[in-house]
């Protein structure tokens, strides 16, 4: 709907949002004030040519002279500072193609076989050069031309007849330039004020409705967490009861009340991860931290879920580990959640953490010889909600929320998360994080 | 035997605790708000105080602050009890003055340990 109602408004050139109308129209103004400059610096370009080279012939009073050289100068002065300060190069070259029309018109007038020698090539050749350089819509661009072209023609024909009275009217070619100029600019103007601010203004909207999205999951998911207390809870008790009193057929339910709630539970984590980096909530808490005492906490956790479904687990590891200043929770969580996954996708096969130590980065890589992965599957791993198959996690378990976590929390720590796979043979998962993370680098 | 004092106003999440604490010979007694634990712990002296975070009347950094600064009370252990599994509440919490940290939902061999590990 969105999509749709911008694509009106570019199509008509209106607004969807009414400050934008505002907000354009100030900056309309702004921009046609350059017009005006361009339009009056034009009639001067013309108007001087003509008085400077034909003086004595035309026959202007001196005084007449002084003052329009004197006003032309402010003029150029204050016009090529407007310019510089605002940066808005294409009026030089909207200027430029004009002003090459009429000095070639000159340079004829002073040697008439000029316009038949290599000279006159020159002309359009570099017109066509400034079209190039400066790509400018059509519209603009085939005002400049003819208003130039008519400039040039008009010029031919008064120089051999023009009297002094005359030459204010050689103003009316700028000022004809001028409007079809300024008509072809507001349109082009417009688009292109559309195509950024309104794209900036949905894109903060878009931003502001993920963030209120984001806010409204942390709420939630804590609301949720007190009734699923009770639920797990409960079950636990009603489980350890009926192991105590023989109660075995209500044993085998109650498991199944308590898993689900702990799965519940696990997404309902994962969602308030997700939601808290989203909504750019999520901290680093940077500290400095022997790297082997932690591996050895991760290695007793991580231990005997790997060899539940009779795998192996090798740590191969550099001596001088060293230290480490980095998020060390959220490192723990990733590295966890790499382990769980080659646990979970391994039978009787090797799950390895390899450790390799870089000048100032350091990777963490957890390869298993599981089920692995095919093209397809791996490009939609960090996926949120996916899962290589839905049938997987019938057989496997997850939330599919553990890798679009791990991988965003991977970026937050400076880091980048990669994954290799093999249908059959195995997947490898690695982080390379810095070992000393900069607050910057978050 | 060992005494807690229970702190936790959800009536639900108190009687689930309670009874599983109790079954494993633990004597309980409760309070439903800050201002009341603060109280509880003066009268009834517990050997730890399992303390949930969001309270009443006061909340429950606010009465860790208080049984902490009072001499009679400061030696007692608190566990702080939360449904806030993120890192920063941990740190809040042991900042605030709690020994040790257990989040809701409760895993029971977990918290036993936590409470063995003081008495």
């Amino acid at each position: 709907m969105a999509e749709l109602e911008e694509q009106i408004s570019r199509l008509t050139c209106k607004f969807i949002e009414p400050e934008l109308e505002n907000k354009y129209k100030e900056m309309k103004w702004e921009k046609n004030s350059n017009y005006i400059w361009n339009l009056m610096i034009l009639g001067h370009i013309i108007f001087l040519l003509i008085i400077l080279d034909d003086i004595k012939q035309l026959g202007i009073q001196p005084i007449y002279v002084t003052v329009h050289i004197i006003c032309s100068f402010i003029l150029y002065f204050l016009l090529f500072y407007e310019l510089y300060r605002k940066e808005y190069y294409d009026i030089y070259f909207t200027l430029a193609i004009p002003t090459l029309m009429v000095n070639g018109a000159y340079h004829y007038y002073m040697d008439p076989d000029a316009l038949f020698g290599p000279g006159a090539a020159a002309l359009p050749l570099l017109t066509l050069l400034f079209f190039t350089i400066y790509p400018v819509d059509f519209l603009n661009g085939f005002f400049i031309v003819t208003t130039s072209v008519a400039a040039f023609l008009i010029y031919l024909l008064e120089v051999d007849i023009i009297s002094g009275e005359q030459i204010p009217y050689l103003l009316v070619i700028p000022f004809v330039y001028g409007v079809f100029v300024k008509r072809s600019n507001e349109f082009k103007s417009r688009v292109d004020y559309m195509k950024t601010e309104e794209l900036k203004i949905l894109r903060v909207k878009a931003q502001n409705a993920s963030k209120a999205k984001s806010d409204f999951l942390a709420n939630m998911s804590h609301e949720l967490r007190t009734p699923l207390n009770a639920i797990i809870g409960y079950s636990e008790m009603l489980m350890e009861e009926a192991e105590d009193d023989g109660l075995d057929t209500y044993s085998e339910d109650l498991e199944k009340i308590n898993s689900s709630g702990e799965h519940l539970l696990t997404l309902i984590n994962d969602i308030l991860d997700l939601s808290k980096i989203e909504a750019g909530k999520m901290e680093l808490h940077i500290e400095e931290f022997e790297f082997e005492k932690h591996l050895n906490q991760i290695e007793a956790t991580a231990k005997p879920l790997v060899e539940k479904n009779g795998n192996e687990f090798v740590i191969e590891k550099p001596d001088n580990l060293g230290k480490l200043t980095n998020d060390q929770t959220k490192l723990r969580q990733i590295l966890f959640n790499m382990l769980s996954n080659a646990a979970k996708f391994t039978k009787k096969g090797t799950v390895t953490l390899g450790i390799t130590k870089y000048d100032k980065k350091v990777r963490f890589a957890v390869t298993d010889t599981g089920i692995g992965m095919n093209a397809e599957q791996l490009g939609k791993v960090f996926e949120e909600f996916t899962q290589a198959e839905s049938s997987t996690s019938k057989d496997y378990g997850g939330t599919g929320l553990g890798l679009p976590i791990s991988k965003k929390m991977t970026k937050m720590m400076g880091g980048v998360m990669e994954v290799e796979s093999e249908e059959g043979r195995g997947t490898t998962f690695s982080i390379t994080i810095p070992i000393v993370v900069q607050e910057e680098e978050k | 035997m060992t005494k807690i004092l229970l702190v936790e106003d959800n009536e639900m999440n108190k009687d689930m605790l309670s009874r599983r604490l109790i079954k494993k010979g633990y004597e309980i007694v409760f309070a439903m708000d800050g201002q009341e634990a603060i109280d509880m712990a003066k009268s009834e002296t517990p050997d730890v105080i399992l303390m949930d975070m969001g309270l009443p009347v006061k909340d429950g950094l606010q009465a860790t602050k208080e049984i902490k600064e009072n001499s009679d009370t400061t030696s007692i252990p608190i566990i702080a009890l939360t449904a806030n599994a993120m890192a920063e509440h941990r740190q809040e919490a042991l900042d605030g003055g709690c020994d040790e940290y257990e989040t809701k939902p409760v895993r029971l061999p977990s918290l036993i340990e936590k409470i063995e590990q003081f008495t």
